[in-house]
């Protein structure tokens, strides 16, 4: 009784709503993702890993609608067959240290209903190769880096190749080289929804951009189309201009301006960073 | 093992047969034994594995990982690591700390003060058997129960049967140990009535299956376990102190009585359906 995609959407979320007790972490989402590498910016505490959590399927939303790969997860048995499907990498992932980080993931591996040993046992070791783990693999959790750890979280979400990941900050606490190497690998797979703190890393690897500000979404688009929500309002200058909304001094030496150019001001492209300063003012006036 | 003393050397074919694994293990490990003490036969080896090529030298080094990263073949890494069903339940912290508790719970704390002041060892047992199922629900419901953490709440097994399986295991563990206990004061210490065995299986049951419906509320399993245990304290004492008596037979009379048993069997069935209608709530757990 495999469940096909009946639409082209892996994700269909209309007005997702959360709170806990008083506060409303998530107030009325939309969100759609076909497929690529879909991005979530937004600063703490705009209900980022909340909205991740129930599109993992780990929590249920308050009101609204919610279709996973084309299932309902708030169906006990279509939800089992989303999370046959999918692929979670927490926040904070805790794992206990007493596993190794094979036997960590092999676990997972187990709980994700792979009950093939053999299978298992290349599965695991492919997925911790994958995230450059290969040498550490039999080493208990306890004795990892703080990025090994989240590269054995990150090959437990990888494990069976699931066809949707949602991944929450999968970039914290890895090193510019392991960054890289983790683009390359999420750029090989089918449908990513990540949350990241880092504008670059969306430039980089995101096809489309959702950005929160406390727990609404507003933005969606391509990151081009958010850098060029700065477009004519970024220029740079000898000196600092009181008239600019926000000005950093730049590694060249001149400063940034964002904000309503003054005449004769040298314009300049807008960067992602630019487009998401504008939008973080206009949520925040 | 020096050259001089051996007159066999490995052939190509054998050197061939030893690098793709496919030789005999005992010409193997004879080719093994011998290229250790043969400094020309490993010189042939060397030239053998540069004409089969990396790949055969990579394959041979694949097999030996695979060989390595087996699962160890002890009683216990099989049982912990073959069946899914044992493997979710059994390799988790939880289950250890909830076989320590039970075996605490309903072995070495009876078995000690039946030892040292004979009845009120049957008096402890019936005290505290009851509370070792709940004890083992509540700690397979714990925050940091599961080795993976929040990562199996997304997983297909998780919710109700991975909790209900640790809370099973460890039942399995208490039981065994509570029969023996009771056999070992029975033969050692004294005679045990033989209904005394029966009577705390179901009101075990029925407390064990209320802390597994509480976990399907927004109550913390560990707390309404607490609850129930100060409230078991509680009705005990009174026993005691309205009956005058730490004779076995007080506490026997009252669990075993049948009003006593029909409560729990209906308590226990009660909890356990409105646990599986309300089995969702399992998988959706306080996290935030």
């Amino acid at each position: 009784m495999t469940a096909t995609t009946t639409t082209g959407s892996l994700i269909e979320a209309t007005d997702l709503a959360k709170s806990f007790g008083r506060s409303r972490a998530v107030d009325g989402v939309s969100l759609a993702a076909a497929g690529g590498v879909i991005g979530l910016l937004g600063p703490n505490g705009a209900g980022k890993t909340t909205l991740l959590r129930m599109l993992a399927t780990v929590l249920a939303p308050d009101a609204g609608d919610l279709r996973l790969l084309g299932l309902d997860p708030a169906r006990s048995a279509e939800r089992v067959e989303i999370r046959r499907r999918l692929g979670y990498l927490p926040q904070s992932p805790a794992l206990y240290p007493g596993f190794t980080a094979y036997d960590l993931v092999d676990y997972v591996a187990v709980l994700k209903e792979h009950t093939d040993r053999d299978w298992r046992r290349h599965e695991v070791r492919r997925v911790l190769e994958s995230v450059g783990l290969q040498d550490v693999m039999h080493r208990k959790i306890r004795g990892l880096s703080g990025g090994m750890k989240q590269r054995v979280a990150l090959a437990a979400a990888l494990v069976g190749s699931p066809e949707l990941l949602v991944l929450d900050e999968p970039a914290n606490g890895l090193d510019p080289d392991q960054r890289l190497r983790l683009r390359s690998l999420l750029s090989q797979s089918r449908t990513v929804l990540m949350s990241t703190h880092n504008i670059s890393e969306v430039g980089a690897l995101c096809q489309r951009v959702y950005v929160m500000f406390a727990g609404r979404v507003h933005f969606a688009g391509t990151p081009a189309e958010l850098a060029g929500l700065a477009a004519g309002r970024v220029w740079e200058d000898e000196r600092q201009d009181p008239q600019a909304v926000r000005s950093w001094l730049t590694a060249t030496g001149t400063y940034r301006h964002l904000g309503d150019p003054p005449a004769g001001a040298q314009g300049v492209d807008p960067t992602l960073d630019d487009g998401y300063l504008m939008l973080a003012r206009r949520a925040h006036p | 093992m020096s050259t001089e003393r051996t007159e066999w050397h490995a052939g190509a074919q054998e050197l061939a047969g030893y690098l793709s694994g496919r030789a005999p293990r005992a010409q193997a490990a004879s080719v093994e034994a011998h290229l250790l003490g043969c400094a020309d036969c490993r010189a042939l080896l060397a030239r053998v594995t540069g004409e089969t090529g990396d790949t055969a030298r990579e394959a041979a080094w694949e097999r030996l990982a695979d060989t390595i990263d087996r699962p160890s073949a002890g009683l216990v890494g099989r049982l912990s690591r073959g069946h899914l069903l044992v493997r979710s339940s059994v390799a988790t912290p939880a289950m250890v700390q909830a076989a320590l508790a039970s075996t605490v719970l309903v072995g070495l704390v009876p078995l000690l003060t039946a030892l040292a002041v004979g009845d009120a060892g049957l008096v402890a047992l019936l005290v505290l058997a009851p509370l070792a199922p709940m004890a083992a629900v509540a700690l397979a419901f714990r925050e940091g129960a599961d080795p993976a953490g929040e990562i199996s709440l997304a997983t297909a097994s998780a919710g109700l049967k991975v909790v209900a399986l640790r809370a099973l295991a460890v039942s399995l563990v208490a039981l065994p140990l509570a029969v023996a206990v009771l056999l070992a004061v029975d033969t050692w210490v004294e005679p045990v009535p033989m209904r005394l065995g029966a009577a705390w299986c179901l009101p075990g049951l029925a407390l064990a299956a209320v802390v597994l419906l509480a976990g399907t509320t927004r109550l913390d399993p560990m707390r309404v376990a607490l609850a129930i245990s100060g409230t078991w304290a509680v009705a005990v004492l009174s026993l005691v102190t309205v009956r005058r008596s730490l004779r076995p037979e007080v506490f026997i009379d009252v669990l075993a009585s049948p009003q006593m048993q029909a409560v729990a069997l209906a308590v226990a069935l009660g909890a356990l359906v409105l646990t599986v209608a309300r089995r969702d709530a399992i998988a959706y757990r306080r996290i935030a």
